[in-house]
């Protein structure tokens, strides 16, 4: 099982499957990669995605939620931030007025976003090189 | 007509820091010394921001650079001066550090 992370639009559509060879089962390092995806692709942007790969609730580790701040600092804007594991999927959003980030409803088409969510998940199972969406 | 001679903008030793805060990115005027540390760099683009000094970022007084991080790129054939850059981390996960 390998971490991986989307980049998905404004409609839940892929835009950028991120799965570094350096990646592991429980972390994803630091790319200037995936950040020149997501400041190449900001004015259409809907958020990121990432596995947990293991069965369980989806809740973010401290290291994703300064990393939602910090890449919601960079390009002036919230996002959704999916955790996604084997059995589950939850949703993050910063609250803008205590700037936490808590549980929001995605509103997808259902068809799109549970295709990304199960190909993010197989995408977990096997390690592969990058691609685009 | 004299010839003209280029002056390099970045001298050896120097870099051009580019900044990316609040949806915009622009560059530092001043060059600044590419040996400096990643503390020293996201200080002075901290403060940069909160003053309105970098063209093409408009000023934010509560600019927080915290969780960034510096990328560097050493003079090149085709770029010939050095470059940073201060961009948002990226990471997911669960570090093998903490």
């Amino acid at each position: 099982m390998m971490e991986t992370a989307l980049v998905f639009d404004k409609g839940g559509e892929a835009i950028y499957w991120h799965e570094p060879t350096d990646r592991s089962g429980a972390h994803i390092a630091d790319s200037r990669d995936l950040w020149d995806v997501l400041w190449e692709n900001r004015d259409r942007l809907g958020g990121v995605a990432h596995t947990h790969p293991w069965n369980g609730e989806a809740w973010p580790s401290e290291s994703d939620l300064t990393t939602f701040s910090a890449v919601e600092r960079g390009l002036g804007r919230r996002f959704l931030w999916p955790v996604v594991t084997m059995s589950e999927v939850r949703c993050f959003v910063r609250d803008p007025i205590t700037n936490a980030y808590v549980e929001a409803l995605e509103n997808f088409d259902v068809n799109v976003w549970d295709r990304n969510m199960e190909e993010l998940r197989n995408r977990s199972r096997l390690p592969t090189g990058d691609q685009h969406g | 007509m004299d010839e003209m001679i280029a002056v390099p903008v970045v001298q050896p030793g120097m870099a051009k820091l580019t900044i990316t805060y609040n949806g915009q990115q622009g560059d530092l005027p001043d060059p600044v010394s590419y040996d400096s540390t990643d503390a020293d760099i996201k200080q002075m683009a901290t403060e940069s921001i909160r003053t309105g000094y970098v063209p093409g970022i408009d000023a934010v007084p509560d600019c927080d650079l915290k969780d960034y991080v510096i990328d560097r790129f050493p003079a090149r054939d085709d770029v010939p001066f050095n470059r940073l850059s201060a961009r948002p981390k990226t990471p997911f996960g669960f570090p093998l550090d903490t």
